[in-house]
């Protein structure tokens, strides 16, 4: 018997509809990239300087943001310095600010004094290029117009080999971009987070040294929300996850015996 | 001269990039940063070029009433109005656009982005079958990672844990499996893709740097 497209399609939808409103949660186990760049994160001081590129469009926001909403919690609790931007991509800039800003709100945080959001800029690779040679040459301003070099941040930092560590969450190339133009010309320490589907491509970086830690996906998210111990998006997403991946196993399954009947049958 | 000029300021340009890399000299540092903002400056030009190239092809899409007119007549629309709007009321929160980006835009792109895991499902059961050796590698090695990247695998993994001479061996350890996938054939087979790709492009680029590849000139 065949199963039906649409059939499919619905088993889908029951499949990650039931666990979301029921609500239910299953326990996530960090595994060694999450944990490394938890540490990362983890070992600076209050006051010192983190860099966060949101390289990504609001199409991967599932995977994505539950990531920026778990690391903006944990450099806030910190008491790091942030600077937030994104020359990768223009269409994250109103989606990464509105997280950004509803976490700083929670931890009392303020704009242009803990925690700075730069915005786009067109240029990409010679954008990263430029930050680590001159932060301000790129951006003379925040990206709701306040000049940069009346602020605590222009005294601090001059460029990206100022700021403890680079952190990508990605849906693209950019991590590789950075890496190449950015980390590795200036020394500046990188981790990253990216969709699920692009993980397996940063593992030789991750093995290399050149990362210091990656998040993959939705997984990545909930893995570092236990290590946070809060109970965020991710993790409820992960059980919905979890059965749709199991919905999937059932269906490639059956259809490998299907295959193997109709062959037997056929001769 | 008309070949001349243009392979001369690529090996010239070529070599000082390729040079300023490893030779640290302020005055070739500052022709490195020079160039760099040359080319934020293109970039922002070719957004001009980008735009003037939708329109165009937009319009004349629209013009020549193809099978779907209302596609690129709404691609006009929604820019000029996205443009006006932006124009005119800026791009603050709360804006018509911030509003158009948080209720259209967004919800939009992560909806089509969103309808993947459908179309991956029902592939899922219709193509992916163990018809050779190849696909059968594959198959195993994906369910083994699916697997492995669930709460589920932990699960069977705690569950099928006995204890050996009092070391713990999980018999079903796709999380354990998972990872030696994904750090050893999986990395090795991404460097030596990596370093072909890089290779490959230092080669294109020297090719081009030394004026025996011309095929950009035509």
């Amino acid at each position: 018997m065949k199963l039906h497209r649409r059939l499919v399609y619905v088993l889908l939808l029951v499949f990650i509809l039931v666990p979301m409103l029921f609500g239910l949660t299953f326990k996530v186990k960090p595994t060694k990239p999450v944990m490394t760049f938890f540490d990362s994160v983890a070992e600076l001081s209050p006051g010192d300087y983190i860099a966060v590129t949101l390289s990504f469009d609001p199409s991967t926001k599932a995977e994505l943001v539950p990531m920026l909403k778990a690391l903006t919690e944990h450099v806030f609790a910190k008491g790091l310095s942030v600077i937030f931007l994104n020359p990768g991509s223009i269409n994250v800039s109103d989606l990464g600010f509105s997280v950004i800003s509803d976490i700083a709100s929670k931890y009392g945080t303020i704009e242009n004094s803990d925690w700075y959001y730069l915005g786009y800029v067109p240029g990409e690779k010679a954008v990263y290029q430029k930050l680590g040679e001159d932060l301000y040459s790129v951006y003379p301003a925040s990206m709701h117009g306040v000049k940069l070099n009346s602020t605590k941040l222009y005294k601090d930092v001059r460029n990206m080999e100022d700021v403890k560590i680079l952190i990508d969450l990605a849906d693209g190339n950019s991590t590789v971009d950075l890496l190449t133009y950015l980390s590795t010309k200036y020394d500046v320490p990188m981790a990253a987070g990216v969709t699920a589907v692009m993980a397996s491509e940063y593992y030789p970086y991750l093995e290399s040294g050149q990362l210091k830690g990656l998040l993959g996906g939705l997984r990545g998210a909930a893995e570092y929300e236990t290590l946070l111990n809060v109970s965020g998006r991710a993790r409820r997403g992960m059980a919905a996850q979890t059965l749709a991946h199991i919905l999937i196993m059932l269906l490639v399954l059956m259809g490998n015996i299907e295959y193997f009947m109709a062959k037997r049958k056929n001769g | 001269m008309k070949i001349m000029a243009p392979l001369l300021i690529v090996f010239i340009g070529g070599m000082l990039m390729a040079f300023q890399y490893y030779i640290d000299i302020p005055l070739l540092n500052n022709i490195y940063k020079g160039v760099l903002d040359w080319h934020m400056v293109i970039a922002v030009f070719a957004l001009v070029i980008a735009v003037k190239s939708l329109i165009e092809r937009q319009w004349k899409n629209f013009r020549q009433k193809t099978e779907h007119p209302v596609y690129p007549l709404t691609t006009l629309i929604s820019f000029f109005t996205v443009v006006f709007l932006g124009i005119f009321f800026g791009l603050k929160q709360g804006s018509p656009v911030n509003f158009i980006y948080n209720n259209l835009l967004v919800p939009l792109q992560a909806t089509i982005f969103s309808l993947l895991a459908f179309y991956i499902s029902s592939a899922a059961y219709r193509a992916f079958r163990a018809k050779n050796f190849s696909s059968t590698v594959l198959l195993i090695a994906a369910m083994i990672v699916v697997m492995g990247r669930i709460p589920l695998g932990d699960l069977i993994a705690t569950w099928t844990t006995i204890s050996i001479s009092g070391k713990d061996f999980a018999i079903l350890d796709f999380p354990g499996w998972t990872r030696w996938i994904l750090t050893v054939p999986n990395v090795g087979i991404k460097r030596a893709f990596i370093f072909g790709i890089t290779l490959g492009i230092v080669s294109t680029s020297l090719k081009v740097i030394l004026g025996i590849e011309r095929g950009w000139l035509k």
